[in-house]
């Protein structure tokens, strides 16, 4: 299960996946992890997708802070999860493609 | 240029690359030119999120009425320790402030921190180090 520091940020997840129209992240988002190698690499570029759209658009969230800071708390919390459940080297590729 | 300064020239990324990880376990922070590597300004931080002298509220535990930072060794500044992390931090950084150079500061070798602080690893993820 993806652990999150702050509630929000899977509020902020489940937010953007819904404004990005991405139907298998908000998925994942909602059952708490990935279940195949193609859902881990899915959600690491879901991150970016959000990172990409946080930089480009003013996006009103509903809850306190912006997109910039919570793109970048869910950037340990997926990494960490993705690290801890054996899909390091999907994560890391979407890192160095971002 | 200051000429006082130690200027080395790397030909490709790849020397550059193996020079940086020799550092493999310095803390780093990437930030946007000109802006200060430990304190935020308006201009570092976008709409909706609050700043509380130059930190950012919800980086810290403050107490009800914002005037004490409350002890909790998983929050504070944060740093990248591994190159990997820093990578993503650094183009996250970039995203947000396209044309801009970002600058990577790094802690070599010890840190002139106040009696009592020390850096603290994240328990959950690889390459993150805060300084509670």
């Amino acid at each position: 299960m993806i652990e999150y520091c702050y509630d929000e940020e899977r509020i902020v997840a489940l937010f953007l996946s819904k404004i990005l129209h991405d139907e298998l992240a908000k998925n994942i988002i909602e059952k708490g992890g990935v279940s195949s190698t193609e859902e881990a690499v899915h959600l690491s570029k879901f991150f970016w997708r959000m990172v990409n759209i946080s930089a480009t658009e003013d996006i009103e969230l509903p809850c306190e802070g912006s997109t910039q800071y919570w793109t970048e708390k869910l950037y340990n919390s997926i990494g960490a999860y993705l690290e801890n459940a054996g899909y390091e080297k999907e994560w890391n590729e979407e890192i160095d493609k971002a | 240029m200051d000429k006082s300064k130690p200027v080395q020239q790397f030909k490709t990324l790849d020397n550059l690359r193996e020079l940086i990880k020799e550092y493999e376990g310095a803390l780093c922070r990437p930030t946007r030119d000109l802006s200060h590597p430990t304190l935020y300004r308006n201009r570092d931080v976008q709409k909706g999120d609050i700043l509380i002298n130059g930190v950012r509220k919800k980086d810290w535990l403050f107490s009800v009425d914002e005037q004490w930072v409350l002890p909790h060794d998983q929050m504070g500044l944060s740093f990248s320790s591994n190159w990997q992390h820093l990578k993503g931090v650094y183009k996250m950084k970039k995203k947000h402030n396209p044309g801009t150079a970002i600058n990577v500061y790094w802690v070599l070798e010890k840190a002139n921190i106040p009696k009592g602080m020390e850096f603290v690893p994240d328990r959950k993820k690889k390459g993150i180090i805060y300084l509670p």
